[in-house]
């Protein structure tokens, strides 16, 4: 009985509860979304579309900075007798990071395609809470670019200290 | 005597199925490779979407918009794996890693409020609950 009460007043007191994410908005609020839920759509294609591009041409630059890049070079070192267990190292981390990216793009991705999918005049809660779940995906994906721009940045350091150990 | 009468239809069946295949052979023969194109063609259609292919792909009209714009010029050399070191080419080493970089570096992806509630045109106090 009581959780019924519960349920009753969580869903006729505040506009609407989103049960997965136990958003809570007000009429208003609920209006709002409902309103600029058109031109809302039109934004999200765009930012799906320009996010896709960011996403080919970000990932084809990683994968030729590792595989045209860091491998060749590391073979030469190894090659010509110099250790490379420290670029090595860094290299292969630079290769977990772009999986990372891949898999937080790949996530983001999915939920950005969902907020585009769902119906947001008979469903503007649903709505607004994929909006908010593909926002912080896409917070993740920006994550891991910035994890993959160190890594690239220690690959350059590893470099430099293991050239002063050879010359020195 | 139950035996019996299931051996008698078993037989007719068969008899039934090597007929219609003797009457027919064409039309089952299309019938069976419209069958195998379409369970090959969603045994596709599946591994291009739970690959995560179809994400990348800017052939799909939704992204036609930018499909101009996929980076055409990146197919860089090699760093050459095979020869002697020195200071001339780790200097080499150090402009070409730099220049690949450069533009990686430079390039915040990602960033930005792009699906703010400001960019989307809601109003700015829900997220502000």
């Amino acid at each position: 009985m009581v959780t019924v009460l519960v349920g009753l007043a969580m869903v006729m007191s505040p506009g609407a509860v989103y049960a997965e994410t136990n958003l809570v908005l007000a009429d208003d609020q609920i209006q709002s979304i409902r309103d600029g839920c058109k031109q809302a759509k039109s934004v999200l294609q765009q930012v799906h579309s320009y996010d896709a591009l960011a996403r080919v041409n970000s990932g084809q630059r990683y994968e030729n900075i590792a595989n045209r890049v860091m491998a060749p070079f590391i073979s030469r070192m190894a090659i010509n007798g110099i250790n490379t267990v420290a670029l090595s190292e860094a290299s292969a981390n630079f290769k977990l990071r772009i999986k990372d990216f891949t898999d937080a793009y790949a996530t983001y991705e999915d939920r950005l395609s969902k907020a585009i999918k769902t119906d947001c005049v008979n469903h503007p809660v649903e709505f607004y809470a994929d909006i908010l779940d593909a926002r912080q995906k896409r917070t993740l994906v920006h994550d891991a670019a910035q994890q993959l721009n160190t890594q690239l940045e220690k690959y350059r350091q590893v470099f430099e200290s293991v050239i002063k150990d050879h010359n020195g | 005597m139950d035996n019996d009468k299931l051996k008698d239809h078993e037989q007719e069946t068969g008899n039934f199925a090597s007929e219609a295949v003797s009457r027919h052979p064409i039309a089952l023969l299309v019938i069976g490779a419209i069958l195998i194109s379409i369970t090959t063609v969603s045994v596709a259609l599946h591994l291009y979407k739970t690959s995560g292919t179809a994400q990348l792909d800017l052939s799909q009209p939704d992204f036609q918009s930018v499909r101009d714009q996929a980076n055409k010029d990146d197919n860089i050399a090699s760093f050459p794996s095979t020869g002697e070191l020195n200071e001339q080419v780790f200097n080499d080493y150090r402009k070409f890693y730099d220049l690949q970089t450069k533009r990686i570096l430079q390039n915040d992806s990602f960033a930005g409020k792009s699906l703010s509630d400001e960019s989307l045109g809601f109003d700015t106090s829900i997220s502000n609950q």
